[in-house]
Order: C-alpha cells, then structure tokens, then sequence
C-alpha cells in the first residue's frame, strides 16, 4: 500500500519544461479521435461558413492525447515487455513528469478538472507544460491511497492557454 | 444543432441526456490506440483481474470524460462555450456497459455580455448507477446580445474559483 513518505513528498511542485509535442493537429488523427470518441461534429472537419471556426478544429480534450512518443525516443513497451509489473501505462500517463517510485502500485483515473479557452486548430502546433500539484493520501474501505493530481497547461506559440488539465490519479 | 440561450434555461431544468454504447472491447480499444495509451487493464483481462485485481476490463475515464466535454459543447451550440467542467471517477463501468451523460442546471449566472449556466452533471449506466459525478460551467449568449469571445474571455468574477472537486 503506497504512503506518503519523504521521497513521495519530494515529487510535489516538480515540473516539466515548456515542451513542443511530436506532432502538429493533424487532420487523420483529428478524424481518427472524433470517430473513436462517436462524435462527428461538423466543425472538426468543415465548419459551417460564418461561424466562430475560421479553420476545422480538434475535439474539446484533443490536446490532452498530443503527449505521443517522440520519434526515436526510448520505447518503454519494448524495454519493460518481458516485466510482469509492467501495467503499460506510457507517456501521457504522467504527462512528461518522471513517474513516482512506486512498484506494482495500479493506477486508476481518479478525476478531472478541465478548463477551455478555445479548441485546437488543424494543422497548430501545441507546448504543454505539466507539474504535481499536489498527492495525498486519502482513506477507502479498501486501506490508504495516495491522490496524485497532476496538472498540465497546453498552450499555443503565442504561449497562451487553449486548455488547463488536472487530473487526479489513484495509486493503491 | 439548435442554440440555446441565457433566458431559455431554468433552474431544475433537465438537459436530454447523451447516451453512449453499449461499449465494447472494440470500443475501448479504438480508444486506446487513439490515444497510444497501452494501460493493459482496458484490453489485457487476464493482467486486469489477476495482476491489478480490477473487476474487469475497464472503460477508460478519459474515455468517458470525451463524453462528458461533448455533451457540455453540444449544449453550448455553435455560439456558447462549454467552459470549465470538473467529475470524480468514483465507480468503475465494465466493458460492454451502456452510458448516459446527463445534467441538471443547478443555477443561472447573469455575467458581462451573456449568462453562466451551473450543471450538476454525471454519467449513469442502464442500471442508473452514477460512476462521474461533477460540475460544468457553460457560457450562454443572450438573445440579440453580443457574440460570447473566441477564444473565451472569462467573466471577471469566476463563480467556482478557490473551489476544487
């Protein structure tokens, strides 16, 4: 059962750097993400003539899945394939943050905070930049858990925001 | 899509409710390489129910919290904005469960040049058990008022601010 120990602690306010994500807002990946989530809103491909939407623009939380493996970066699927503890969460997990030291901890989706500014545009590249905001243990009918809320800024070249993110994730 | 405006909404009123699957191991695998997310425990049943003692394949919370963000742009319409939404994953939902988001607008918030809706809101399965339940905050025009900004420019009082789900 995971505590909130001194190491644990020290993970709280670290935060990545400004960061570019692997790719631009493309359009086969918009499609692929407005058919998987079954919403085929007109405006993520061709938006009515007149509207706010000058260019088709992304689902509301499309950002948020933008964290993708850089090209030629180091593939955690393949370096930890034969590890049983291996849970398979990579990357957008933790968003860029260094993953707390917990071994064969589950990790489950505890909640979400989300605020809007505008939706991402076809073709925008987007930074993001992440930080533990806060992790507290929290008492359930199952023992202690540790709340880990990380919270993500995704922010366009001008480096104003499109979208602030928390989420709360559960360590058992 | 029809828009909805400020003055058309009342407290208590129920907003029709988004319904989503019944979802399937397709479903959630579509998600999942969507998202290039590899988590075992929506795909890998065997890992799930021996390895992290979960119940059963789970339906993603940033899979259903797609449904939640989509509900809340809907009833903003082309000239609203869904603005700020915050839910709790406190049940989990099985593969092969049907979900309906729903919401309730708890309060109206006359702003600068249009109104803030409240929403308590959540997501049920068939059953009616709730597994999300949260808030949403959506900017409505007025009826011949002017545009709401895009991108959105906040009102200078945030009605949800020091407050954290």
């Amino acid at each position: 059962m995971p505590r909130l120990d001194d190491q644990i602690r020290s993970f709280i306010g670290l935060e990545t750097e400004v960061r570019l994500t692997a790719d631009a807002v493309e359009r086969g990946a918009v499609r692929r993400y407005a058919q998987a989530i079954m919403d085929v809103d007109p405006i993520y491909m061709d938006p009515p003539a007149g509207s706010r939407y000058s260019k088709p623009v992304a689902p509301p939380l499309f950002p948020n899945a933008m964290l993708r493996l850089p090209f030629g970066d180091p593939d955690l699927v393949t370096q930890r394939a034969e590890d049983p503890h291996f849970d398979g969460a990579v990357g957008s997990s933790t968003m860029g943050l260094p993953p707390l030291p917990l071994v064969g901890s589950p990790l489950l989706n505890g909640g979400t905070e989300v605020e809007m500014y505008r939706f991402a545009e076809h073709g925008e590249q987007v930074w993001l930049q992440s930080r533990y905001l806060d992790i507290y243990e929290k008492e359930s009918s199952k023992g202690v858990m540790l709340m880990v809320v990380i919270e993500t800024d995704f922010l366009d070249k001008d480096r104003k925001l499109i979208m602030r993110f928390r989420k709360t994730q559960i360590r058992r | 899509m029809k828009q909805n405006y400020f003055e058309d909404v009342a407290e208590g009123q129920e907003i029709p409710a988004l319904r989503k699957g019944p979802l399937t191991t397709v479903h959630l695998m579509r998600w999942s390489a969507t998202m290039e997310n590899w988590h075992k425990i929506h795909y890998d049943e065997k890992f799930t129910v021996e390895h992290d003692k979960l119940p059963g394949l789970l339906v993603n919370g940033s899979f259903k919290q797609q449904f939640v963000m989509q509900y809340l742009k809907d009833f903003a319409g082309l000239e609203g904005w869904a603005w700020k939404a915050k839910f709790q994953f406190r049940a989990m939902d099985v593969v092969g469960t049907t979900l309906d988001v729903w919401a309730r607008v708890k309060r109206r918030i006359p702003a600068e040049g249009f109104g803030l809706v409240e929403v308590d809101l959540g997501i049920r399965n068939l059953e009616g058990r709730e597994s999300t339940p949260g808030m949403g905050l959506i900017a409505l025009p007025l009826r011949g008022g002017p545009k709401i900004p895009y991108p959105f420019v906040p009102p200078s009082t945030d009605p949800w601010k020091g407050t954290r789900e």
